[in-house]
């Protein structure tokens, strides 16, 4: 026999018709109640979940249209079927405007009546199936879980009219708890946690199938202990299931609203949850690319921090391979400045000695003069070199003095501004506001400074301007000298502390390089960026000697 | 007149001190390296001032300012290197009476020498 699964009543005060009936569609699969009368029909909508009525439009003491209306106070969607007899039509297009599907006339024909209910049905069905479209297509709009539990919330509310719902997702533990509700205490919400088969929603999750609860818990020998809660007068516990993997449980419980639940709710409760499945899976595969994005975000992030991190690391490497290269250089340049110091230093005693001597005789050749006053000149030329090259072997000995280097600096100033500026070069400081006290040789630091400031004179073709920078910086004091000259490409910079390199066409090529080993005497640093166009900046570092105070 | 004792390694050098000095009216003795000042100066007690190198090899200058100080023979000196930066010998010098500031680096100009014997001597 074909299981139709409807409910059919069938309101008639005539025996036959009702047997008639009841035979035809039972025989079709159809589960059929009976009733003789409007009340006891209306009796049974309350007790049953009735799909289609067949109402004889004249009862004894009700009539037709006002039965159905009664029905549909109990359950809104049930189709009617009117069964009019001779000279009650008008009566059954009465009923048709309050909503019946149609109307037989007796005598009935079980044939027609037949099709006829299977296309009410089939409205029926069809009228439900266009309120779920509906649904999902909310449903599938959202892809945030969030959001999504909020609108299966709020659905369900609406098209199985409940007074609460909730929906349970499974946590970390495997164990069911209250994702999102509506009516449901606050305290309910936080602190439920059901494990696989404990309680009602255990059990949908254990066995995969929904349940229609009414009147409680009681009777129901599956629940046998479990104690529910009284206020809940029907429920739809419907398992959220995706491919047979479950994802959660879906509750619906009435309290207030007068009718319970019927097997066309649970019926519509099922399709409901198998969209909202579908949509919940969705959602969870979309929290998994996200969070895996994020991860792939993150990760990249790391990756290129760690990136930067090599790179500076690398940098920091190179920089104090130069500057080991540098001080090695300068080490190994002063103890060859002093060996050589004698040696040449001697020589140009005795050539500058003898040509001092001779310009003390009375010469009668200019020509002879002049040669002599040249050697001598050069001579002292050479001195000159081999001093500053003494430089290097010789460290620093004077005495220390605690200097404020904003003043030293504005000490300077005056004597090379008025040359400068004829240059068309505009000195512009920007000393710290507190005073920044270093311990120097104040003449050395000074001579190194006029170095600086003179090389960036020189960088400068026409116009421009040097602006001079004081800032404490750590535990050091900060001078930045920035000029708009002409910078250097990178294998000048490599170069400029080598003693003897210059791209001056008279230069000794020894100013930077003493520089830096003035720098480096009072523990300090002297280093250069630059780029061709962009200008030069020398940057000095001197220990900040903050200790003495004020 | 007065006399000056010339203390240096290179021949060439003693030379032309000699010669000027002997032009500018000073009587001059020389030692060619350090090995004989000590019999210089035992031996002539009337020497007025010193004009001393200071990088010679076997005996150093210093090694010579030493010995005076030792023997309390005190005599004006001018110290007169090549090289050596006396500014590392700040404190000896102070020490031994002498100051570092007196040094003369060569070359030198011979009238710059000239001034400074003359405030020694004066």
């Amino acid at each position: 026999m074909v299981d139709n699964k409807f409910n059919i009543l069938v309101v008639d005060d005539e025996q036959d018709v009702r047997d008639y009936l009841g035979r035809g569609l039972n025989r079709r699969g159809y589960h059929v109640i009976e009733a003789s009368s409007a009340e006891e029909g209306i009796e049974q909508v309350r007790n049953n979940d009735v799909d289609l009525v067949l109402l004889d439009v004249k009862l004894p003491n009700m009539e037709g249209s006002d039965a159905l209306g009664e029905m549909r106070k109990i359950q809104p969607e049930i189709e009617a079927i009117m069964i009019t007899g001779h000279g009650t039509i008008e009566s059954a297009t009465e009923c048709m405007k309050k909503g019946a599907y149609d109307y037989v006339e007796k005598p009935l024909s079980i044939e027609k009546i037949v099709l006829m209910v299977e296309k009410a049905l089939e409205k029926h069905q069809l009228k439900e199936m266009v309120a779920l479209y509906e649904i999902s297509k909310a449903i599938f709009l959202t892809i945030e879980m969030e959001a999504l539990l909020e609108i299966i919330v709020d659905l369900t509310m609406r098209v199985l009219q409940a007074d609460d719902t909730s929906v349970m997702l499974f946590d970390e533990q495997n164990k069911l708890y209250i994702a999102i509700s509506y009516g449901l205490e606050e305290k309910i919400q936080k602190e439920t946690r059901l494990a696989v088969g404990e309680r009602i929603a255990g059990w949908v999750a254990e066995y995969k199938q929904s349940l229609l609860l009414i009147n409680g818990l009681k009777n129901d020998y599956r629940f046998e202990g479990v104690r529910g809660r009284e206020e809940i007068k029907s429920s739809l516990v419907v398992p959220l299931l995706k491919n047979d993997k479950l994802l959660g449980i879906l509750t619906v419980n009435r309290m207030r609203i007068p009718n319970n639940f019927n097997k066309a709710d649970l019926y519509k409760a099922n399709i409901f949850a198998s969209l909202a499945s579908l949509a919940l899976d969705n959602a969870n595969l979309y929290k998994e690319f996200k969070k895996a994005k994020e991860e792939v975000v993150k990760t990249n992030a790391e990756l290129l921090n760690s990136v930067i991190d090599l790179r500076k690391m690398n940098a920091d490497l190179q920089n104090s391979q130069r500057q080991l290269v540098q001080s090695t250089k300068m080490a190994a340049l002063g103890r060859l400045v002093a060996d050589m110091a004698h040696e040449v230093n001697n020589p140009l005693m005795i050539i500058s000695g003898r040509a001092q001597l001779s310009l003390m005789e009375d010469i009668r050749n200019e020509k002879v003069k002049n040669n002599i006053e040249i050697m001598l000149e050069e001579s002292l030329r050479a001195k000159d070199v081999m001093q500053r090259l003494l430089r290097f072997s010789r460290p620093s000995k004077d005495e220390l003095s605690r200097v404020n280097i904003n003043t030293s600096i504005a000490g300077l100033l005056p004597i090379i501004k008025p040359q400068f500026e004829m240059s068309g070069i505009t000195i512009r400081t920007d000393f710290s506001e507190t005073p920044l006290f270093v311990l120097i040789e104040e003449k050395h630091v000074q001579e190194a400074l006029l170095n600086i400031l003179n090389n960036a004179k020189d960088a400068i073709n026409g116009k421009g301007e040097i602006v001079i920078t004081t800032r404490a910086e750590a535990d050091f004091v900060r001078i930045d000298i920035k000029d708009s000259g002409c910078g250097m490409p990178q294998d000048v910079m490599d170069k400029i502390f080598d003693p003897f390199f210059t791209t001056k066409e008279k230069g000794t090529g020894l100013g930077l390089s003493v520089c830096y080993s003035i720098i480096k005497d009072f523990h300090g640093n002297l280093r250069f960026s630059s780029s061709p166009g962009e200008g030069t900046t020398a940057t000095i570092l001197l220990p900040l000697n903050d200790k003495g105070g004020e | 007149m007065k006399k000056i004792l010339v203390v240096d390694d290179e021949l060439r050098i003693i030379k032309i001190l000699e010669e000027f000095l002997t032009i500018k009216g000073f009587e001059v003795v020389t030692s060619l390296g350090a090995e004989n000042i000590d019999k210089i100066l035992d031996s002539d007690k009337t020497i007025d001032l010193m004009i001393l190198d200071m990088k010679m090899p076997r005996i150093s200058g210093m090694t010579i300012l030493q010995e005076m100080k030792d023997k309390k023979i005190d005599m004006p000196v001018i110290i007169f290197t090549g090289s050596v930066d006396m500014k590392k010998y700040r404190n000896e010098l102070k020490e031994m009476g002498y100051d570092y500031l007196d040094a003369l680096y060569k070359p030198v100009n011979l009238q710059e020498l000239l001034d400074k014997i003359n405030s020694k001597l004066s």
